[in-house]
């Protein structure tokens, strides 16, 4: 899909409704064949994880079962969460690559305080770290002006510089079932609390994203910030709250995975921040902003931790994985291009 | 000695599970009584026999006591005014900070000065530039671990080419050749200590169950022999490995984890090459709900002491002290600077760490008291 530089309309109509409406309208011609072309394209992720389940269900016996699918599921947990808020990030046309340390460095300030504390002050504790990150993220990229991608670039090392001083390396035990419950191994109906929270955030997020001023805001900064400025949009601001928002969402994936772990460790998602942008790319989110959906986000989540277990079960060397992995993403991101 | 003491720890162990001094012909017959059953264990004849791995070029092991140095000595050599540095190859473990440790506190002991201690943070051009800017400093000695044996080939040479002592840490630069190029490699003994966290897995399953592996995906000597180590146990035994799975990243041992637990569900244990992983797995096996699960590991980080403590999932370690591969290492640099020869490759033994001895392994191996929570986890239950 082009550009489009009202960003009004590009941000307010689903380009999926755009296409639907004109093919209704030009049944015949070039265009209605060239607006399935996008529609395809748009929807390759959809498709993506469709071939990749039916590849691994016919080379793995274990693949097919519910058990394994909700698995998947768990696995996409942290990744999901985060992306989620990286869906905002790069739609503003900015990007977070601290993500992995936030995760950690707010796992950290979680779990001392926990132990501490108690199960509540901890979580506050460990979400307000992630919030405080992503908000020096934000005013150092939009009030002093330096690039998302430097700044965000410090932080990552920042971070897990400082979660790693914090005990001198050591992980901390956490030994409140309270705190593994609500934030993991509870469940609510037949859902796992880590499941559940990845849900909330992904409708939540859907929510703003799509049907709120906010989420039309983000996307005009990013498809043509001058546009958005002149359109009355506070460019700075609305890309502020995106980075607090992925700290907050990136400290919340750490309290789930703390929680699963029953510690936090200073080490923990080294690397995370590429799965992330990964599962955001492949959910058909433009690198450069304008242009995303969550929805498409969570199944690029799905993708990528559904790949992960595929390639597991086959029992695959790790190295040989990584590199299928690697292939199968940019080729995903590669036959959806725009 | 405390690696004495470790090494006859351990085998006091094995003995007194024997109930008698084992004595058939190809193997030790260990009966370990574990809940109701009672399952021969097998290991390989020399398991007890001390250090039984040998270095990375297929040295013969040296124990440390062959090279400790005299009171006589140590004063010699604080009147030498020596300097040494130490150049890691990642600082954020346990393990290198007890080394580093062990190194330091033992060359303070006879007045050698640490000069700089750096940290590569596993990437091997910041170590390349490390190993230059501390060679500026001229110490008299230097210990390091390489990020990588072949990139930073040609930096280790240079240490060479200045004349300074190399004391090397688990893996040599290629190229470097004993006895010209460096004094000593010391390391622990990765084939016993893979072999005993076999000899553990097998105890807690009893006979019959089905076991899994989790590898190292890359080609490291020491996680390498683990995993020759834990397939001479289980081969032995007549034990199938029916799942294994590789990691490149210590976190992926969630995701491996669950994917073995959820294709097999018969799996009733998991050895995993080092203990961070392993905690992936038992996070697996807890999520799946999956509490008759066993898995052991080697190294005792606190994570998997907790679980260990528990009484659940985490069945026990072999460990051997990284504190004491520092003081190995000490002890070379004082030989070299005596202008003494030092053997290939100084092993470090390990030992068996299960619930009933969890809180004296952790001060042998961290060279501390146990963490209260540690303790608070045992009820009473872990030895003491």
């Amino acid at each position: 899909m082009e550009r489009v530089d009202d960003p009004e309309r590009h941000s307010t109509l689903d380009r999926g409704a755009i296409s639907t409406a004109i093919t209704a309208e030009d049944a015949t011609g070039l265009l209605p064949r060239v607006t399935r072309r996008l529609d395809w394209r748009r929807q390759f992720v959809y498709l993506a994880f469709v071939v990749v389940v039916v590849v691994f269900a016919l080379l793995s016996p274990a693949f097919l079962s519910l058990s394994n699918f909700e698995t998947i599921v768990r696995q996409a947990v942290v990744v999901t969460i985060v992306a989620v808020g990286m869906t905002f990030v790069i739609s503003g046309r900015e990007i977070d690559l601290s993500v992995g340390s936030t995760v950690a460095l707010s796992m950290m300030v979680g779990a001392l305080v926990v132990n501490t504390a108690g199960t509540w002050v901890g979580a506050l504790a460990a979400l307000a770290t992630g919030l405080g990150i992503g908000l020096v993220n934000g005013l150092l990229t939009t009030k002093v002006g330096i690039p998302s991608f430097l700044v965000t670039l410090g932080m990552l090392s920042v971070g897990r510089g400082i979660a790693l001083q914090m005990t001198g390396t050591r992980p901390v035990l956490i030994s409140q079932p309270t705190y593994w419950r609500f934030f993991a191994e509870g469940s609510i109906g037949p859902l796992s609390a880590a499941i559940a929270w990845m849900l909330v955030v992904a409708l939540v997020g859907y929510a703003v994203y799509q049907h709120t001023t906010f989420g039309r805001a983000v996307l005009a900064c990013g498809g043509n910030a001058p546009a958005a400025l002149r359109a009355g949009v506070n460019v700075a601001r609305v890309k502020l709250i995106t980075f607090v928002v992925t700290g907050g969402l990136a400290a919340l994936a750490g309290l789930v995975l703390s929680a699963r772990l029953h510690a936090a460790r200073p080490n923990i998602a080294d690397g995370l921040e590429l799965d992330v942008i990964a599962a955001v790319i492949l959910g058909g989110t433009a690198l450069f902003g304008g242009v995303g959906t969550i929805v498409g986000t969570v199944v690029g989540s799905l993708l990528i931790a559904t790949i992960n277990n595929g390639l597991i079960l086959l029992g695959l060397p790790a190295a040989m994985q990584l590199t299928i992995k690697g292939l199968i993403v940019v080729a995903a991101v590669a036959l959806a291009r725009r | 000695m405390r690696t004495i003491a470790a090494a006859a720890f351990a085998t006091a162990l094995l003995l007194a599970a024997c109930g008698d001094d084992a004595a058939a012909p190809d193997v030790d017959d260990v009966d370990v009584p574990d809940d109701a059953e009672v399952m021969d264990i097998k290991v390989p004849d020399d398991h007890d026999d001390g250090l039984i791995g040998l270095g990375p070029n297929g040295e013969e092991p040296t124990p440390v006591e062959d090279i400790e140095i005299s009171d006589e000595d140590c004063d010699e050599i604080r009147e030498g005014g020596y300097t040494a540095a130490i150049v890691m190859h990642y600082m954020a473990s346990d393990w290198s900070r007890l080394q580093v440790q062990g190194i330091t506190e033992t060359l303070e002991s006879c007045g050698v000065d640490v000069v700089a201690t750096t940290d590569a943070d596993f990437d091997t051009g910041t170590q390349i530039n490390d190993i230059e800017t501390v060679l500026e400093r001229g110490p008299d000695v230097i210990f390091s671990i390489p990020t990588d044996e072949a990139a930073t080939s040609a930096a280790y040479r240079q240490i060479v080419d200045a004349g300074v002592d190399l004391v090397l840490l688990d893996n040599i630069p290629e190229g470097l050749e004993w006895p010209d190029d460096y004094t000593s490699v010391v390391a622990g003994d990765s084939r016993w200590l893979g072999r005993e966290a076999a000899r553990l897995l097998l105890e807690a399953v009893g006979p019959g169950a089905q076991v899994g592996m989790i590898e190292h995906g890359a080609v490291f000597f020491v996680t390498e022999e683990r995993e020759i180590g834990a397939r001479e146990v289980f081969d032995l035994n007549e034990v199938g490995v029916v799942a294994s799975g590789e990691i490149l990243d210590p976190d992926e041992g969630l995701e491996v984890g669950e994917g073995m637990l959820t294709a097999d569900p018969d799996l009733a244990g998991i050895w995993v090459v080092w203990d961070t992983p392993a905690m992936g797995a038992i996070t697996a096996a807890r999520t799946l709900d999956r509490p008759d699960v066993w898995v052991t590991s080697v190294d005792l980080g606190l994570e998997i002491a907790s679980e260990i403590a528990s009484g659940q999932l985490g069945y026990g370690v072999a460990a051997y002290s990284p504190y004491d591969s520092g003081y190995a290492e000490a002890q070379v640099a004082f030989n070299v600077l005596l202008g003494r020869d030092t053997p290939g490759y100084i092993g470090t033994p390990g030992q068996a760490v299960t619930r009933e001895n969890l809180l004296e392994s952790w001060r042998h191996v961290h060279k501390e008291e146990p963490p209260q929570e540690l303790v608070d986890m045992c009820a009473g239950e872990c030895g003491d």
